[in-house]
């Protein structure tokens, strides 16, 4: 009797329907968009009282440590991974060294240079404070997402293809975001030539509160693009 | 310009918390989901447009709530779009409360009146669906006609999948009565 029932609820759910036209479509989205306008209106109040409560707490803790700047160097045992779409697994507690796309850990240095890829990366003599000369920084033109699991930060982005783009890398930044560049190697977590990259995981110990941007650079370490700033603790 | 057309789903949806583009590719592979859905569901066009644009408003307003929990992005937005379609029931059976049961359910199936050139499916089987409480409502809808397994299905109600089974065992006795009820009428 029930089987009866089930099959007459299926039908319904398989039931042809036309689909929605694509004016309407359209016109959804736009209803969104604005939708979304509005609300952020709203929202950026909010979110700019919790930015000066935030400066303010920043303000006061480098007071009282005396410490004039609020990077911290990627730390040695950070382990890099990189992936680029099709090839990414979820994250785990060991690193992926077998997926062809993907970087091995490194466990010497968190320099560029040090992080083998399957395509070479930069040179040491590439290092951007070497050989860049400094340009102005563009505003961000892509949404840098980010999620702890475990020991391991996971960013994600969508793939870029500006003209001109050889790689990105994934920068660690400062309260302020990306204000020049080039910058410090130190401050570089990953840098790849694979543009088809979208992914990189992270393993750093300890949570301390960390902020960071994804270049899309050029040759000769041209700064073409830069994501949102991404929040990391 | 950024695209996403390549970006994966679990990608995408924490992208769109952030990035109104992202958000709108997702409901670019969705929407047509989840009109027929709805369309199915209530058997009316316009209705499912409204449900439609509702559906996808409330999953902007909410994206930040959302967990996959080894179902898909499609599995929450259904649950949104059954809720609606289970609300706007009730709204009309409010405005009419005042007619008396039988009249509601003579209102109720007229005012959910199928497209007249839609393949519109079963009238008497949507209408008695509307009369079901909430949870059954919910549990048929998603299962049967929003096509999710049985786990995603305890997942968005946050139960156990034998708890499932045993719901949607009642609920599909609840509406073989209704459909009885609604014959003898």
């Amino acid at each position: 009797m029930s089987d009866d029932l089930e099959q007459r609820l299926r039908r319904l759910g398989s039931t042809r329907v036309p689909p929605l036209d694509d004016r309407r479509v359209n016109e959804i989205e736009a209803q969104l968009s604005r939708s979304r306008s509005n609300s952020n209106g709203v929202s950026w109040i909010a979110v700019a009282a919790a930015a000066a409560v935030l400066l303010l707490a920043l303000g006061t803790s480098l007071v009282r440590r005396g410490n004039p700047g609020s990077l911290q160097p990627i730390t040695p045992e950070s382990t890099i991974t990189l992936t680029t779409p099709g090839t990414f697994e979820p994250p785990s507690t060991t690193t992926d060294a077998s997926s062809p796309a993907t970087t091995p850990p490194t466990t010497q240095s968190n320099l560029p240079n040090t992080s083998p890829t399957t395509s070479p990366p930069r040179a040491t003599t590439d290092a951007p404070t070497t050989t860049a000369i400094s340009t102005s920084i563009p505003t961000a033109s892509f949404v840098l997402a980010v999620e702890r699991v475990g020991d391991q930060l996971v960013f994600s982005w969508p793939r870029q293809s500006p003209d001109g783009a050889t790689g990105y890398a994934l920068v660690q930044v400062g309260a302020n975001g990306l204000t020049q560049w080039p910058v410090d190697d130190s401050r570089i977590a990953v840098l790849t030539d694979d543009l088809a990259a979208n992914r990189a995981r992270l393993t750093i110990a300890g949570r301390d509160g960390r902020r960071w941007v994804v270049a899309v650079i050029g040759n000769d370490n041209r700064l073409i693009a830069i994501s949102s700033t991404a929040a990391t603790r | 310009m950024t695209s996403y057309g390549e970006v994966d789903e679990s990608t995408l949806v924490g992208l769109a918390r952030l990035d109104m583009t992202a958000f709108a590719e997702l409901y670019r592979r969705n929407v047509q989901t989840i009109y027929a859905f709805a369309h199915r569901r209530t058997g009316n066009a316009q209705q499912a447009e409204d449900i439609t644009a509702i559906t996808f408003e409330r999953a902007l307003r909410s994206l930040h709530t959302y967990q996959a929990n080894g179902s898909g992005f499609i599995a929450w937005l259904t649950r949104i779009a059954t809720n609606e379609i289970i609300d706007q029931a009730r709204r009309r059976q409010r405005q009419h409360s005042e007619r008396g049961q039988r009249a509601l359910r003579l209102l109720h199936e007229q005012s959910f009146a199928p497209d007249e050139d839609d393949d519109h499916g079963d009238p008497a089987l949507i209408a008695a669906l509307a009369r079901l409480p909430r949870r059954y409502n919910t549990v048929l809808s998603l299962r049967f006609v929003g096509g999710l397994t049985p786990s995603e299905v305890a997942t968005h109600l946050g139960i156990s999948p034998t708890n499932c089974a045993v719901l949607t065992h009642r609920a599909l006795a609840a509406l073989r009565k209704e459909l009885d009820g609604g014959n003898m009428r």
